[in-house]
């Protein structure tokens, strides 16, 4: 269910990631709620990390 | 199945069945797909929006005595041109502005005048001021040079957009509590409007959505003469995920277009400036899509409803380039006059004039009627969605940031 949810909010914002020539794939949901997530297609993944942070907390939850 | 030779030799007979890409829409929908396939030729597709990656170069001819501009600086009515070239090539951008512009200083910027409105003027056959200074050469020796030019007078005259003709393009809002100024408009607060800019259904590469047709060396409408697409546009990026009928959710592929601006109109190359923002040129570009078989007119006739785009935040979100979407709504829902937005009912606005592609696609299909314009073959395909072909963000030095 939790990785439903996860995978649903990717898909939203999978466009506009690409869009800027970025990609995620998802590489787990631990037991205990942990989204692994595999960034590709950028040199800054600390700033893209905030952002899929808020977003897919925001979109999962 | 029908070839672009065999549609051109219809064309020529003056019995080629053109429709434009609005037209065909109903067509396809009273008729099918399979019939429609027989009976069309081609359809014309259109736009006529900002396009900031526009610009034209020119040869102004040579003086007595000669000057080299390359190396030196030069102004067309004060704007800034390019002149890193040979002695008398020079490259005026859409979206520069004179030296005395205040820019931004005094918030919003007005920007009223620039490279796009001095393109402008050039194709309306009006005298341009060109100041140009130098170092001069045993063979260049002028070092100054004060004149007007005109369009019928110099050599070559050509528009040449790097980018144009987005396939698709974001739906722009403001999340934050101030108005904010942007290449998109003016965005009021707290969602208070929702700008988008595409025709959407009448939109070229919405209608060729895996670019079967269109690709480098098609013969299209630019600013309301003949011009060729050059080449796949900056920025161009096929990968993004598209619906089942093929039309991507985001920006996704461009074209670069040139042409001879001399037999170009002023009323489809407009200056436009943006409050705020800066200087910009309203271009029309006009492209007829080949109907090659039963897929080929069923892509063109893909309409509002199936197009479908990214609401994005320009307060915080594009400009920190964070990727999110406040949701995706189709361009028949922007067409309404409103959408929802994290449910609240936002007023939408186009910076793209429909009304205006429309034209271009009727003019587009009564030169085409006449036989006054032939299809041509692309010599080479756009990078498609297969390509593996992406836009990439800038890989910035860290130590010298």
């Amino acid at each position: 269910m939790m990785k439903e949810k996860v995978v649903n909010a990717l898909e939203k914002i999978r466009p506009m990631l690409m869009a800027d020539g970025g990609n995620v794939d998802l590489v787990e949901v631990t037991p205990d709620g942990v989204v692994k997530l595999k960034l590709t297609g950028t040199d800054e993944p600390d700033d893209l990390e905030d952002g899929y942070r808020k977003n897919i907390k925001t979109r999962s939850s | 199945m029908k070839t672009i030779k065999e549609i051109n030799e219809k064309i020529k007979k003056g019995n080629a069945v053109v429709v434009t890409a609005e037209e065909v829409i109903e067509l396809v929908q009273k008729k099918g797909a399979k019939i429609c396939a027989q009976e069309v030729d081609v359809v014309t597709a259109a736009t006529f929006g900002p396009m900031c990656s526009s610009g034209a170069y020119f040869n102004i001819g040579h003086s007595k005595p000669r000057i080299k501009l390359g190396g030196g600086t030069c102004t067309l009515n004060d704007v800034p041109v390019y002149a890193g070239f040979a002695a008398v090539d020079i490259f005026l951008g859409a979206t520069a502005v004179p030296d005395s512009d205040p820019l931004n200083k005094v918030f919003p910027g007005e920007f009223k005048y620039g490279g796009g409105h001095v393109i402008h003027e050039i194709v309306a056959g009006h005298d341009v001021r060109l100041i140009a200074t130098t170092y001069g050469t045993d063979c260049y020796p002028r070092k100054k040079l004060e004149t007007t030019i005109n369009i019928k007078d110099i050599n070559e005259a050509v528009l040449f957009n790097i980018r144009n003709c987005y396939q698709n393009y974001n739906v722009a809002v403001n999340l934050s509590d101030k108005i904010i100024y942007t290449y998109m408009g003016v965005l009021k607060p707290n969602l208070g409007n929702a700008n988008y800019c595409s025709a959407g259904q009448l939109s070229p590469l919405l209608k060729d959505p895996y670019y079967k047709t269109i690709g480098v060396g098609s013969k299209i409408f630019l600013g309301g003469g003949i011009g060729f697409v050059a080449w796949h546009g900056t920025q161009h990026n096929p990968i993004v995920p598209r619906k089942e009928c093929g039309v991507p959710q985001a920006p996704a592929g461009t074209l670069a277009v040139i042409g001879d601006l001399k037999q170009m109109k002023a009323d489809w190359l407009v200056g436009v400036s943006m409050l705020g923002y800066g200087v910009t040129l309203n271009v029309g570009i006009g492209v007829p899509i080949p109907v090659l078989d039963e897929q080929t007119i069923k892509y063109s006739a893909i309409k509002d409803e199936e197009i479908y785009t990214q609401i994005v935040d320009y307060s915080k979100n594009y400009p920190h380039c964070i990727p999110d979407s406040l949701g995706e709504v189709n361009y028949a829902q922007l067409k309404s006059g409103k959408i929802k937005i994290l449910g609240k009912e936002v007023p939408t606005g186009n910076i793209s004039s429909y009304p205006k592609a429309k034209e271009i696609a009727e003019e587009l299909k009564s030169w085409i009627k006449k036989g006054e314009f032939l299809l041509t073959e692309p010599v080479a395909p756009l990078p498609g969605a297969e390509s593996g072909y992406t836009v990439k963000p800038l890989k910035e030095n860290p130590s010298l940031a």
